[in-house]
C-alpha cells in the first residue's frame, strides 16, 4: 500500500489570511470538515499548519477574538509541521509520524513531492492502514506456522520411518543366526533321519531272513548287507550320532526361542496405538529396546544394569520404547571401539528415575545446550534427522517427566530421565 | 593312528553355528572349531589347515581381518567367508586383504555349502602336492612388465595407469567391452582395470565370464558403483583380484599394480595356483547378460591363452 492512497487533496491557506478568516472558513467549508488543521502554503512551499484546536484556544479566552482576530496567521500557526514525502512507505511514515506528533492529536500531516506541497493526511487513516497491514502479516504469519507445523511432522514422521528402518535391519540380522543354525540342524537331522531309514529297513529285512519269512536273497546279497548294517551301527555309535541329534535338538529348539523373543518385541515395541496408555513396568522397556538394538550394542558396547525397585507408572510404552531406543543408539554411535552402557534406575521422592551413562567420546558444551532442539545433529548429513532428541524431550514432557544431559568429552555422557510415579498423565495426540 | 583326513577350521562366535557346521563336515573331515580370531590363528600356527570358514561379525576380531593374518601365516589355506552380513566395507576387505575364495552368506545352503568347502579342499591339497613337487617356483625378477588394458570411460583411469607403468608396458585403452574382448582377440593382456558401469549398462557379468575363460587374467575393478550383491557376485564368479572404489588413489593403485604384476607371474610359472582362484560357473540368468557374440569371441580367448602361455 502506498502512502498516495491517503492523500486529501486540500487548497492550503495563505499566510496573510486573519485569523477570523481562518475560523469562518472551518465554519463554513464543508471540504474542511473532517479536518484537524489547515496548511499554510505559498508558492507551493509548505511554511506551517494551524490546527481547529489553536483557533478555539484563542476564540475561548475573553476578549480572544477581539485581541487575536486582525492577526494573520503566520503569527499563530505551528511553523514546524509534520511533513512527509508521498513516496515514502506507511510503515516509515507510521513510525515518523507516531514518534513526532504532539498529544492529544490536534494536527494532521503535511504531504509533499520534491519538497513541494501536494496535499494532507490524516493520523488516524494512517493508523487504520497500518492495522490492516499488520493484519494482512499475521495472516501470512500463521500460514507460514502452518506450513512449518506440516514439514515438522513429516520431519517427525521421516525420523520415525528412518529408526524403523534401522530397527528392521537389526532385528533381521539378530533373526539370521539362530535362523542359520535351525535351518542347518533341521536339514542335518533330515539326512540322519534318512539314513537311520535304511538302516531300520536293512535290520527288519535281516530279521525276516533269519526267521525263515524271507529266502529271496542269495548269499552275496546278504553278506553286504551285513556289512551295510553293521557299517551304519558303527557310525552310529563312533558319532554317537543319536546323543547329537538330541543336542541339535536342544539348539534348534534355543534358536526358535530366540527368535520368538525378538518375534514378541518386536510386536512390543511397534504397537500402533499409540495413545494407548498402560500401567507399565520401565524395565520391560528397557529390556525390550535393549533386544531391539542388541545387534547394534553387542561386540561394541557393555551394557550394565544396576535395576532398583520401581513402582508401575502410567505410560505409553511404545513411546517410551521409542525414547529408550534412541538413547542406546545415540550411545552405541558415541562410542568408538569398545564402551559401556550403565543403565541405573531407582525411585525417590515419588518419582522413578533412570540414568543412561556411557562412556563414549561425549558432547562439547555448545552442543550439549543445542542437543533438544529440533533438527541439531552432529552427525554426517543423511545420518541423522536431528529430531530423535527432540522428539524423545517431547515425550517425557508428555509424560509430565524431564530430562536432563550431562556431558564431558573424552569421558562420556550421561542422561538422567524423571518421570513422576503416579501423577496421571496428559498425553497429546 | 594318523587321521589322513583334509582339515576344516569353522570359526564363528555362535558355538550352535559351529557345531551345526561340524555336524554337516565330520565324516569327511578332521574339524576344528574356534569362537574368534584369536583362537584360529593359534590353530593356524599348530595345524596346516585346508580350509577355513569364518564368519565376519565376532567380538575381538572381524572375519576378513582373520582371513586377511590368515593369507599371511598359512598362504596355502582356502579361505571362506560365512556370513549373514553384507556390509560393503567387509566385503571389499575380503577381497583386497583376505584374498577369499568364496563369499556365502548364511543362513546357508546345505548341499551348496558341501559343494563349495569341498571343491575348496580338492584345491587345497593340489596345492599341497604340487609344492612338495616343486618347492621354488622360476620367476625371474628382470622380466618385462605384461601388457595392461583399461577398460573405462573416464580418461583419468587411463592416465593414472599411464603416470604409474610410464613406457615400461603397453597400456590399451577402451570405453566399450566389444571393442576391449576383440583387442584380448589379438593382443596378450595380463591385467585389466575395469570399471562395472560403462554408460550406464552394467558389464560386470560380462568381466565374470571373462575371467571364467581366461582365469590367468587378474582383475582389478575400479569404480563408483558399489552394490553388495554386485561385490559378493564379483568374487564368487569373477574371483576379481582387487576392487578400488572411484578415485582411487594413486598409492593404492600402484600397490595393487604391483601385487598384480607379482601374482601374474606366480600364475604362468605355477600353473596349480590358478585353480585357487577358480570362479564358480556362471549361471544361466548371468550369461542371459551377455550378448551371444560376445560370448562366442570370450570363449576364442581361453583356447588363444591356452596356446600362447608364454613364460614372463
Amino acid at each position: 500500500m502506498k502512502l498516495r492512497s491517503l492523500l486529501l487533496d486540500v487548497e492550503p491557506i495563505t499566510p496573510q489570511m486573519t485569523i477570523d478568516q481562518v475560523g469562518e472558513l472551518l465554519l463554513r467549508n464543508e471540504s474542511y470538515n473532517n479536518l484537524l488543521s489547515l496548511p499554510v502554503v505559498v508558492d507551493n512551499i509548505p511554511l506551517g499548519i494551524i490546527s481547529r484546536y489553536q483557533l478555539m484556544n484563542v476564540f475561548m479566552k475573553r476578549f480572544g477574538r477581539d485581541l487575536f482576530g486582525k492577526k494573520t496567521v503566520k503569527e499563530l500557526m505551528n511553523a514546524e509541521p509534520l511533513k512527509v514525502d508521498i513516496n515514502d512507505s506507511i510503515e516509515a511514515t507510521a513510525q515518523y509520524v507516531t514518534q513526532n506528533m504532539s498529544f492529544p492529536i490536534t494536527e494532521d500531516f503535511i504531504l509533499i513531492e520534491n519538497g513541494q506541497y501536494v496535499g494532507i493526511g490524516v493520523v488516524l487513516d494512517l493508523l487504520r492502514e497500518m492495522e490492516t497491514n499488520v493484519e494482512r502479516k499475521n495472516r501470512a504469519l500463521s500460514q507460514t506456522l502452518s506450513h512449518l507445523k506440516q514439514s515438522q511432522s513429516q520431519l517427525i514422521q521421516s525420523e520415525k520411518m528412518a529408526s524403523l528402518g534401522q530397527m528392521v535391519a537389526g532385528v533381521a540380522h539378530e533373526i539370521n543366526t539362530p535362523l542359520g543354525y535351525v535351518k542347518g540342524n533341521v536339514e542335518n537331522i533330515k539326512d540322519v533321519l534318512e539314513q537311520i531309514k535304511g538302516f531300520i529297513k536293512n535290520c527288519d529285512r535281516l530279521a525276516r531272513i533269519m526267521t525263515g519269512e524271507d529266502d529271496s536273497i542269495d548269499d552275496e546279497k546278504l553278506a553286504s548287507m551285513l556289512a551295510s548294517v553293521s557299517n551304519m551301527n558303527d557310525s552310529l555309535q563312533a558319532y554317537s550320532l543319536l546323543d547329537d541329534i538330541s543336542e541339535l535338538f536342544g539348539d534348534t529348539l534355543y534358536g526358535i526361542e530366540q527368535i520368538s523373543e525378538l518375534v514378541m518385541s518386536l510386536k512390543n515395541f511397534s504397537r500402533l496405538d499409540k495413545s494407548h496408555i498402560d500401567d507399565i513396568n520401565i524395565h520391560e522397556c528397557i529390556e525390550s529396546a535393549l533386544l531391539i538394538s542388541k545387534n547394534t550394542l553387542k561386540h561394541k558396547v557393555e551394557v550394565i544394569k544396576k535395576f532398583g525397585e520401581l513402582p508401575s507408572i502410567k505410560c505409553s510404552p511404545s513411546q517410551i520404547n521409542q525414547v529408550f531406543l534412541n538413547l542406546f543408539t545415540n550411545a552405541a554411535q558415541a562410542i568408538d571401539k569398545a564402551g559401556k552402557l550403565l543403565i541405573k534406575t531407582y525411585s525417590a521422592n515419588d518419582f522413578v528415575y533412570i540414568a543412561i551413562e556411557d562412556n563414549g567420546k561425549g558432547i562439547v558444551k555448545d552442543d550439549l545446550d543445542k542437543i533438544f532442539d529440533p533438527f541439531f545433529t552432529t552427525k554426517e548429513i543423511g545420518k541423522g534427522t536431528g529430531m530423535g532428541l527432540s522428539i524423545s524431550f517431547k515425550i517425557i514432557k508428555d509424560h509430565g517427566g524431564t530430562i536432563k544431559a550431562a556431558s564431558k568429552p573424552g569421558v562420556g555422557t550421561r542422561f538422567l530421565i524423571r518421570f513422576p510415579a503416579d501423577t496421571p498423565i496428559k498425553m497429546a495426540s | 593312528m594318523t587321521n589322513t583326513k583334509p582339515r576344516l577350521l569353522l570359526v564363528d562366535d555362535e558355538p550352535r553355528i559351529l557345531r551345526s557346521l561340524a555336524m554337516i563336515f565330520r565324516q569327511d573331515y578332521q574339524i576344528f572349531t574356534a569362537e574368534n580370531g584369536h583362537e584360529a590363528l593359534s590353530i593356524i600356527a599348530n595345524e596346516s589347515i585346508h580350509v577355513i570358514v569364518s564368519d565376519q561379525r565376532m567380538p575381538v576380531m572381524l572375519g576378513s581381518e582373520l582371513l586377511k593374518e590368515v593369507k599371511k601365516r598359512s598362504p596355502d589355506t582356502m579361505r571362506l567367508l560365512l556370513t549373514g552380513y553384507s556390509e560393503l566395507n567387509a566385503i571389499i576387505n575380503s577381497i583386497n586383504e583376505g584374498e577369499i575364495f568364496r563369499y556365502i552368506s548364511k543362513p546357508w545352503d546345505k548341499n551348496k555349502l558341501i559343494e563349495i568347502v569341498d571343491k575348496a579342499t580338492r584345491i587345497a591339497l593340489q596345492t599341497e602336492q604340487k609344492k612338495l613337487k616343486k618347492t621354488s617356483p622360476t620367476t625371474s625378477n628382470k622380466a618385462s612388465i605384461p601388457n595392461f588394458m583399461v577398460l573405462d570411460r573416464d580418461q583419468s583411469t587411463h592416465d593414472l595407469l599411464k603416470s604409474i607403468v610410464g613406457n615400461q608396458a603397453k597400456i590399451f585403452h577402451h570405453d566399450n567391452i566389444d571393442t576391449a574382448i576383440d583387442t584380448m582377440t589379438k593382443e596378450n593382456v595380463a591385467i585389466l582395470i575395469s570399471d562395472i558401469q560403462l554408460d550406464n549398462q552394467d558389464i560386470s557379468d560380462t568381466l565374470n565370464y571373462l575371467k571364467q575363460e581366461n582365469p590367468n587374467l587378474v582383475t582389478i575393478v575400479m569404480t563408483e558403483f558399489n552394490d553388495s550383491n554386485k561385490l559378493v557376485d564379483l568374487i564368487n564368479y569373477g574371483q576379481i583380484y582387487r576392487f578400488l572404489p572411484k578415485p582411487a588413489r594413486k598409492g593404492i593403485l600402484i600397490q595393487s599394480i604391483k601385487s598384480g604384476i607379482k601374482n601374474y607371474r606366480e600364475l604362468i610359472s605355477q600353473p596349480v595356483l590358478a585353480e585357487r582362484i577358480q570362479a564358480e560357473p556362471l549361471k544361466q540368468s548371468h550369461k542371459d547378460n551377455i550378448s551371444r557374440k560376445l560370448m562366442d569371441k570370450i570363449k576364442k580367448l581361453r583356447n588363444r591363452s591356452q596356446a600362447e602361455q608364454l613364460p614372463v
